[in-house]
């Protein structure tokens, strides 16, 4: 891991297109400012691990489940508000 | 075109129903073209295929037919990724993941909602900054209902 030390509201680059600025430090709370091209997606670290495990849950499901989800409630069947129109 | 997927076997698709993802899914980069099947007799859930990889599908669901309350606003940058000029140009749909004591027990990621463009035929996975929502939400909350259905009631 390449290591850089910077002060408050000093710069990195990476690439020619992405620029973290620190913009406020707090105890042990820092604040990045990220400027990044529009097609380049930027995640807090914990939120895209977690998103990436329930991708991967939401695979593996049993193959002959499939079979049953005609069986599956409709959103009025349960304790879900019903939509106008649709009763019974 | 055929395409051959683990769940429902060798499928006939129309290059117009392909949808392009642009960043794929985490975890799933490489992916880039879906599919939709449908759910027999349910219309609340579809099922996302991907075109190619037989093994990897998705469930979505309608999430605001079950969380009435669900709200998030699309980032401007991702209108213009998706092409979206319009809110008729939107659809968007969650994640179910089944677990394996059964469909009763499914849960959905409000945190990544499936934005899809009809008409580009074009997609993503949004992650929502917001921290309302979590990658686990029961869809079903009545534990009895539940039961029953899991045991194919």
């Amino acid at each position: 891991m390449l290591v850089l030390t910077r002060k408050l509201n000093q710069s990195i680059v990476i690439g020619d297109q992405i620029r973290v600025t620190l913009l406020e430090i707090e105890g042990d709370k820092v604040k990045l400012g990220i400027e990044a091209p529009r097609d380049v997606p930027v995640h807090r670290l914990e939120i895209y691990q977690a998103i990436e495990h329930e991708n991967l849950q939401a695979t593996r499901f049993e193959p002959g489940i499939a079979v049953h989800l005609d069986e599956l409630p409709r959103p009025g069947d349960n304790n879900i508000k019903e939509k106008d129109g649709d009763k019974d | 075109m055929k395409v051959t997927t683990s769940r429902f076997g060798v499928l006939e698709v129309a290059s117009e129903e392909m949808l392009q993802f642009v960043h794929g899914f985490l975890g799933f980069a490489h992916l880039r073209e879906f599919f939709m099947v449908p759910v027999p007799e349910n219309d609340f859930f579809t099922w996302l295929q991907a075109k190619e990889d037989p093994k990897v599908a998705f469930l979505l669901v309608n999430p605001f037919l079950f969380f009435p309350g669900y709200d998030f606003e699309l980032p401007k940058r991702y209108e213009t990724t998706l092409g979206i000029e319009k809110a008729e140009d939107v659809a968007a749909f969650a994640v179910v993941t089944i677990p394996p004591e059964g469909i009763g027990e499914m849960t959905v990621n409000l945190v990544a909602p499936v934005i899809i463009n009809p008409k580009l035929k074009m997609g993503m996975q949004l992650v929502l900054e917001t921290m309302t929502y979590t990658t686990k939400h029961r869809l079903f909350q009545d534990r009895d209902r539940s039961r029953s259905l899991a045991a194919g009631e």
